[in-house]
């Protein structure tokens, strides 16, 4: 990145939260909970085995499976179905556990990033179960693992956060800006690269000044780069177009054009894995539905979202009445890319960035498209949401593929501009899913027909065999008694030669 | 001069003619046929269509011996896509032949096993793996769930259990209630 | 769960198809009132049944499909469609030929192919084609504006009572003194190879109502109803097409500016060929399109037998829609 140059979104829009809102930045402390949840299941859906069986005392930061790390010390009671934050509203095998109080953690090695090898630190990340905290929580440390092969590395720290409503960077960036910038700082030179983009949106000027006046001359490779606020800039693929001018192909992912896109909180529990502490933790915006008001709360993983929902009623007003207005529904996540959510036992995990109290509406009838091709001109990647939407809606998935389904960020901004009100983003999910679905059942199909037509060979082969068996047999049969009647034969004429044997 | 061009010229296409007629018959027509109805098919082999298996059926059909209606399993995906591939109208899935459930997979009680080896022969996909007087267990990744290893079982120790989690296997539903004016 | 959203809650301003639909109908209110004050109650008259026989024809055919017609007509498209129509057809046509445009234009332009947003043809210029095609006569017949314009003589109110339901032009008084929009006369004058003479054309009114619809136009565009492309893309091509044409035969061409003026160009291009159901969707799809209309609408006008070519060359275009689509869409992102 040699200049901060700042390409044109092709779309997007132009949200914020409300002029005159209140947005709380300190970040409060939630107390130790009696007991945290953590689901086995990864943010693939697929279910992770424990390493650890219920009874098992843990400390702190111990893996307890592929990706999923001890809150705080304590007992595991048990393993149980448990509703875990996802659209899908179903419970999964959670692990309970138990806290004991003493919040004890495992002592971990500080990584000096200039002796041990990348596979060492990417264990590291791996162990310490650390996941993107910008609301789509992937593997960091398969992540880095792709873009570390590229030669021409591009890091750029992501602190956009464009979806209003969602303000825990902010928060993160205007309470803590010195440790952002050192934690920035390292991740830059573990990685080995000159610089390191950090971007953020304009509205947030007073994050952005703190972060300036925090920048002491070693910490000036990290360039801070404003960009106009404009939703969903902060979303990978927008976001590298927009600094790098690089478009990234559907199905391409930035790791694949060499870029590294980390959010700004997961560049700070990367710092801190490295720094032997374990990262069990995330800020978590909380707004009313007007997104009005605002509070930030530092949260463990695993945390009942109830505990939270009442910690923030109890400290803000405006949330209270919220909740007291509405069904007790709460929305997980920004108000266009979110979900409700109404099983508030779920734990808050790594993607739970913004929870948003307020009354749910369903959603207005649609109308007949116009073809105004309103959504395509929002379109941050350039699609013709119309098209999807007709392929989609006559599940013809096929065509929905070629008109680049695959680059769908979801946002939303097509649903918000449509004037016949289409559910469009809930028809890309829809035929996202179903698409992954065919696709594995597709493959499975094809493993299935090919061990059956082995199978099927086996048998026939074996069919074969045995008859050439019996054919064998038979024809072995067949001689024995040829060559008895021979004997037999011979005999007669030798008996009948010797006159002196007979009567 | 143009009679003799003509010749070339005719000569020619003979010669590319045969040629692609010949690439082109690696199989003959019949088997590609089959093969393209064979891809259609959800390949659980499970004879619910009162064939042996999927392949006998797409050759049932390419016959025109049988219907696009009778595979429980693929249900009406598979009617939709059957009815694209051969240009025939979409039916309804034959109720006679079973209904479509949702993918399942077996699995053995370990415990009551007695390693009888009668549930491995109907295995259509050699899921079932054990020896004689042991233990016998399913490949769960390779069961297709067809069933036909329950009835031969004598203690009646298999059993099918959803192929996938329900979170796992969730989508998001189609917002169709939403959109009728689609009709 | 259902899909829930509490987008309500910070309103992002969407705007409905209805309001969409109700914005292009008051940009063309100034114009339609002009229109109705220079050529008369024809005008009123056509406005009214036009409408009425659209919203009663598609209320029967939603009723037919089985659909609500509640929700078809709340969008006002079937409205606009015959408010676009009326304002295309000369004063004077018979009400029985006012109600097969209605049907047409209903039926043909938009059930046909399963209603709103489906068709792939603009429903007005179906219904202004077939109208043409059937009634070549009474469609290319404009009154001298100067004399029928009287709202107050009940005599005239007789006349036109007469025409409109009778189709009989011939029991009016003017019937002598008929003449055709300047385009027709202009077509006369290229026939005889005379040279065109301005003042000869009678363009009275009709440069008048071209602004007014420009006006309208540029009032959409401002609170961004309709998109620049389309409409700046067909005048543009149409003015390059008409210069061209001056230079080529200079004696038989009007000046260009005027030739803009005097047809149905303006309005067509803010008013018909931006009908999104009937457009491209890419931006430079769009600019195609517009081009390709402007153009044709010229080479149409000139060179058929028809004085204006506005109507068929956006009926051509929208028959080559998927086409465009095809093109600019699916190489959009690579
Ligand atoms: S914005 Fe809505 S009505 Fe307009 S083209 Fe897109 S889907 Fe159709
Ligand atoms: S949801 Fe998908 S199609 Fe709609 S604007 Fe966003 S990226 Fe484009
Ligand atoms: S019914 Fe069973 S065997 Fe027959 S085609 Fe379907 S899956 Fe294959
Ligand atoms: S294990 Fe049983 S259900 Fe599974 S494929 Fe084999 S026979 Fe069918
Ligand atoms: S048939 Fe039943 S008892 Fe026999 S080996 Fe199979 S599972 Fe075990």
């Amino acid at each position: 990145m040699s200049s901060s140059a700042i390409h044109a979104l092709p779309g997007g829009l132009a949200l914020s939260a409300p002029m005159d809102a209140h947005i709380d930045a300190t970040i409060h402390e939630l107390d130790l909970q009696p007991s945290y949840y953590l689901p086995l299941i990864n943010y693939s859906r697929t279910v992770l085995h424990p390493e650890v069986k219920s009874g098992d005392c843990v400390l702190g930061g111990e893996q307890l499976a592929p990706g999923v790390v001890a809150p705080t010390s304590g007992t595991l009671t048990e393993i149980r179905q448990h509703p875990w934050p996802h659209p899908s509203h179903t419970q999964v095998p959670t692990l309970v556990l138990e806290s004991d109080g003493r919040d004890e953690f495992q002592q971990f090695t500080v990584i000096d990033h200039t002796q041990v090898g990348v596979e060492e630190i990417l264990n590291r990340l791996e162990n310490s179960a650390i996941h993107g905290l910008g609301g789509a929580a992937f593997n960091t440390a398969n992540k880095i693992r792709r873009a570390y092969e590229h030669k021409n590395l591009t890091l750029i720290i992501n602190a956009v956060e464009c979806e209003p409503g969602i303000n825990c960077d902010d928060a993160l960036m205007q309470q803590h800006p010195s440790e952002v910038l050192q934690a920035c700082n390292a991740i830059r030179q573990w990685l080995r690269l000159p610089s390191a983009v950090l971007a953020i949106e304009n509205d947030k000027q007073t994050a952005i000044t703190a972060l300036r006046d925090d920048q002491t001359p070693d910490l000036t490779s990290i360039k801070i780069t404003e960009l106009p606020t404009i939703y969903p800039s902060g979303a990978e693929s927008p976001l590298v177009q927009r600094l790098t001018g690089i478009k990234l192909q559907p199905g391409e992912r930035a790791t694949d054009a060499g870029v590294l896109c980390l959010n700004v909180a997961t560049v700070l529990s990367i710092h801190d894995a490295l720094m032997g502490q374990a990262a069990v933790d995330r800020i978590v915006s909380i707004s009313t539905q007007s997104l009005q008001h605002s509070m930030n709360l530092r949260v463990r993983f695993g945390t009942p979202l109830k505990a939270v929902i009442e910690f923030a009623r109890e400290h803000n007003t405006a949330i209270e009445a919220a909740w007291r207005s509405n069904t007790q529904t709460i929305r997980i996540g920004g108000p266009l890319s979110g979900f409700a959510m109404d099983m508030l036992n779920a734990p808050v995990l790594a993607s739970t960035n913004a929870l948003i109290v307020g009354k749910e509406h369903p959603l207005n009838e649609a109308t007949a498209c116009i073809r105004c091709s309103e959504c395509a001109t929002v379109c941050p990647v350039n699609l013709l949401p119309q098209e999807l939407y007709a392929a989609a809606a006559s599940e013809q998935l096929d065509t929905a593929a070629r008109y680049s389904l695959d680059a769908c960020l979801l946002c939303g901004c097509c649903d918000l501009v449509c004037p016949a009100s289409i559910p469009l983003t809930p028809w890309f999910r829809f035929a996202k899913d179903a698409t992954r679905q065919k696709q594995q059942s597709d493959a499975a199909a094809e493993v299935a027909r090919l061990l059956s037509e082995k199978h099927s060979n086996r048998v026939q082969r074996r069919a074969i065999e045995k008859e050439q068996q019996e054919a064998a047999r038979r024809a072995a049969a067949a001689q024995r008694q040829n060559s008895a009647q021979d004997i037999k034969a011979a005999l007669t004429r030798v008996k009948n030669k010797r006159p002196g044997s007979g009567s | 001069m143009a009679l003799l061009w003509l010749l070339i010229f005719a000569g020619l296409c003979y010669f590319i003619g045969t040629g692609l007629a010949r690439l082109g018959n690696t199989k003959n027509h019949e088997d590609i046929l089959v093969d393209r109805i064979n891809d259609c098919l959800p390949q659980t082999q499970c004879a619910q269509c009162d064939y042996p298996g999927c392949r006998p059926y797409a050759e049932a059909i390419a016959k025109g011996e049988a219907g696009i209606n009778q595979c429980p399993p693929g249900g009406d995906n598979t009617i939709k896509a059957l009815s694209e591939l051969l240009g025939v109208e979409v039916i309804a899935l034959n109720a006679a032949h079973g209904e479509t459930k949702s993918a399942q997979v077996a699995l053995i009680d370990e415990a009551a096993c007695i390693g009888c080896t009668l549930c491995i022969p109907p295995c259509p996909v050699d899921a079932i793996v054990g020896s004689g007087k042991q233990m016998h267990t399913v490949i769960a990744e390779d069961c297709t769930g067809c069933e036909l290893c329950i009835a031969p079982c004598p203690v009646d120790c298999i059993e099918l259990v959803p192929a996938k989690p329900a979170a796992t296997a969730w989508q998001h539903p189609a917002p169709r209630q939403l959109t009728q004016h689609q009709s | 769960m259902k899909p829930t959203s509490i987008y309500q809650a910070w309103q992002y301003p969407r705007r409905s198809t209805a309001s969409i639909m109700m914005q292009v109908m008051l940009s063309l209110v100034p114009g339609t009132v002009l229109m109705m004050h220079w050529l008369g109650p024809g005008v009123l008259i056509n406005w009214v049944v036009l409408i009425a026989a659209s919203v009663l024809c598609e209320a029967t055919v939603m009723r037919l499909r089985q659909r609500s017609i509640k929700t078809a007509l709340n969008d006002g498209s079937i409205v606009l469609a015959a408010w676009l129509l009326a304002l295309c057809i000369p004063p004077s046509l018979p009400i029985s030929q006012l109600i097969v445009g209605a049907v047409t234009l209903s039926v043909l332009g938009k059930h046909v192919y399963g209603g709103l947003g489906q068709n792939p043809f603009n429903p007005a210029m179906v219904g202004y084609a077939v109208l043409l095609i059937s009634f070549p006569k009474t469609m290319t017949l404009w009154f001298d504006p100067n004399l029928a314009v009287s709202w107050t003589t009940p005599a005239v109110w007789a006349d036109w009572w007469n025409l409109k339901w009778f189709a009989n032009p011939s029991v009016a008084p003017w019937d002598s003194i008929t003449q055709a929009t300047p385009l027709d006369r202009l077509r006369e004058f290229r026939n005889q190879s005379a040279s065109v003479s301005i003042n000869s054309l009678h363009t009275s009114p009709w440069r008048e109502l071209s602004v007014a619809w420009l006006m309208g136009g540029v009032y959409l565009l401002a609170r961004g109803v309709i998109r620049w492309h389309i409409p700046v893309a067909v005048l543009t091509a149409a003015i390059i097409a008409l210069t061209v044409q001056s230079y080529l035969s200079p004696n038989t061409t009007l000046p260009v500016w005027s030739a803009m003026l005097y047809g149905g160009m303006v309005f067509g291009a803010f008013y018909v060929a931006t009908d999104p159901v009937t457009a491209p969707s890419s931006v430079r799809a769009r600019l195609l399109y517009g081009a390709s209309i402007g153009l044709l609408s010229v080479i149409l006008r000139t060179h058929s037998n028809y004085p204006e070519g506005f109507a068929f060359a956006v009926l051509l275009m929208n028959a080559s829609v998927p086409l465009l689509d095809r093109w600019f869409v699916l190489d959009k992102r690579s």
